[in-house]
């Protein structure tokens, strides 16, 4: 399914017969080139209809960019690895992009009250836009007035809808059992979509300018960026807080202590234990900055991290995690802006490893040379960006092929 | 130093998981806990793996591993001993394994079943195949203290 904007793009030349990325670059160019022809043939008062009429054109374009990321986002979530999770995904999308284009329905509401607003109730505002003789471009800005509140109404449909999926998500994911989770993801791009309606809502204040002669048109601006800033900024909060991974693993990660650190040294792998912490949604190990994995995250960010559980007695009963992804170093720099983060992965080691590190504590003098002048300063937390994640659990016998 | 302190021989042989790394085509790297032996008289260790796994496909396209074998103890670091293991992996299909090898294979197999004895099955449609670390260079460390064995 595909939203009406969308088919307009694919379907209707000039548009469908170029390359996407211009698309919204033409449709700009124009829309300017009608509305400043009509505006001189008419003989519009210029700096009122072409420039707030080129303002407002500005706009309905960036919308258009931004609702051509959106809905090829919406439509590319996967099936969710929880079944009622999936369901809640499955609607949202039904809803969004449904065959009878309910997504038109806020866009014809917000189009009516302002068509009535303009003709009915305050009409001398027309006359302040576009002069006393306006009879002839009432077509052209009819259909402006449309491109507005279409793309409006799609900003608070999606908006809302967004908010509705994140906090069912949320409410369902508590509720996980096993290996049941949502792809990362599609949780990082619901997220992601979510800034994009943010920003949806800030690129409607540039509209405010046109209309602050007008108290009726200004407040309903106001109230919509604040409805639009609240419903993405609560979906993107509970979104965030939707684990990223089914609690079999969450579990392992939680109890786990020692991790294997995969780096690359030029072109060769380097692995080495480590102690770890996670704090739900990342994990982070320490080092030495003269470590040779150290070392090697400075040169290629490139990492895996590997968090087992063994049992002594059945080796088949072992589980593993392996997260391969990014390598962020929370050195010196990272104070200015990771301050919380580093209190919290700083607690969470002295709760977690107080008896291991008490030991480094009452034994220094056991410890190199180097290390005894350079103690827990010199170590420094290293954050894992997940991109791939896989489980394994109990391990199958050896099999000897014949 | 070309002979392999007995320290370092008691941990790969009483230590029933290694942790191998190996490396991407992106070099992005991958790890897996594998199951091995070591194989004394030829200063090599040995896996078992499926060959559709990632760790082959990786090993096929870049021999490069590591592996690093150790003992942990989660109240005192100092008691930490273990050992990383650089070398090179060759992938012995069952196709390449040329009749004269054999006997070597089936050795190694008879590793495999000392160690592993109640973990281990016969199995005749397996895709297994066996794979080889020739070893470059041990690090070995008992707490914070470090030591390395160049083999080459």
């Amino acid at each position: 399914m595909r939203w009406i904007y969308e088919l307009i793009v694919e379907k209707i030349p000039p548009f469908s017969l170029l390359p996407k990325v211009y698309v919204t670059t033409v449709q700009l160019l124009l829309m300017e080139f009608v509305g400043i022809t009509i505006a001189l043939i008419f003989e519009l008062p210029p700096n009122r209809a072409i420039k707030y009429g080129s303002i407002i054109i500005f706009v309905v374009v960036l919308w258009s960019v931004l609702t051509l990321y959106i809905a090829p986002t919406i439509r590319s979530f996967r099936p969710s690895l929880s079944e009622e999770e999936n369901r809640v995904i499955e609607t949202y999308k039904r809803i969004l992009f449904h065959p009878k284009h309910l997504e038109v329905v806020p866009g014809l509401v917000i189009f009516f009250i302002f068509l009535y607003y303009f003709f009915v109730i305050n009409p001398n505002l027309l006359i302040y836009y576009l002069g006393k003789n306006h009879q002839g471009v009432l077509v052209f800005a009819a259909i402006l007035l449309w491109d507005v509140s279409y793309r409006a109404g799609l900003g608070v449909w999606v908006t809302y809808n967004s908010l509705v999926r994140s906090i069912l998500l949320l409410k369902i994911s508590r509720r996980r059992k096993k290996l049941e989770h949502t792809l990362l993801y599609d949780l990082r791009s619901m997220e992601r979509m979510d800034l994009n309606n943010l920003v949806f809502g800030l690129i409607s204040l540039i509209i405010y300018p046109v209309f602050q002669v007008d108290l009726f048109i200004s407040v309903s601006i106001i109230v919509y960026v604040c409805m639009l800033l609240i419903f993405s900024s609560l979906s993107i909060y509970f979104i965030r807080k939707v684990p990223w991974l089914p609690p079999d693993i969450m579990d392992l990660l939680n109890e786990g202590k020692f991790a294997y650190v995969g780096t690359v040294e030029s072109i060769r792998p380097h692995v080495t234990p480590v102690v770890y912490v996670f704090d739900g949604r990342y994990v982070y190990f320490a080092t030495s900055t003269v470590s040779k994995k150290y070392k090697n995250i400075k040169k290629v960010r490139k990492i895996a991290i590997l968090i087992d559980e063994r049992d002594p007695t059945d080796l088949f009963k072992n589980k593993a995690v392996l997260i391969k992804g990014r390598a962020a170093v929370l050195g010196i720099s990272s104070l200015l802006y990771a301050l919380p983060t580093l209190i919290r992965v700083r607690n969470l080691f002295h709760r977690k490893f107080q008896k291991y590190m008490g030991v480094y504590k009452r034994d220094k003098s056991k410890l190199p040379k180097a290390w005894q002048l350079t103690p827990m300063v010199r170590r420094i937390p290293v954050k894992i960006i997940p991109e791939e994640v896989i489980y394994w659990r109990g391990a199958r016998k050896i099999r000897i092929p014949l | 130093m070309r002979e392999i302190p007995p320290k370092i021989l008691e941990i790969l042989h009483l230590n029933y998981f290694g942790y191998l790394c190996t490396l991407e085509p992106d070099l992005q790297p991958h790890i897996t806990p594998i199951f091995f032996v070591y194989d004394h008289r030829h200063k090599t260790i040995y896996f078992l793996s499926d060959i559709h796994s990632r760790k082959i496909n990786n090993i096929l396209k870049n021999p490069e591993v590591a592996l690093t074998v150790d003992e942990r103890d989660e109240s005192d670091p100092f008691n930490n001993e273990g050992l990383l293991v650089r070398g090179r992996a060759t992938v012995h299909s069952p196709e390449e394994a040329r009749v004269d090898m054999l006997p070597e294979i089936y050795e190694i197999y008879e590793i495999f079943k000392s160690k592993y004895r109640q973990f281990m099955t016969v199995s005749k449609s397996s895709r297994d195949v066996l794979v080889s670390i020739e070893i470059f260079k041990i690090s070995h460390w008992v707490g914070p203290i470090f030591t390395t064995v160049k083999l080459r």
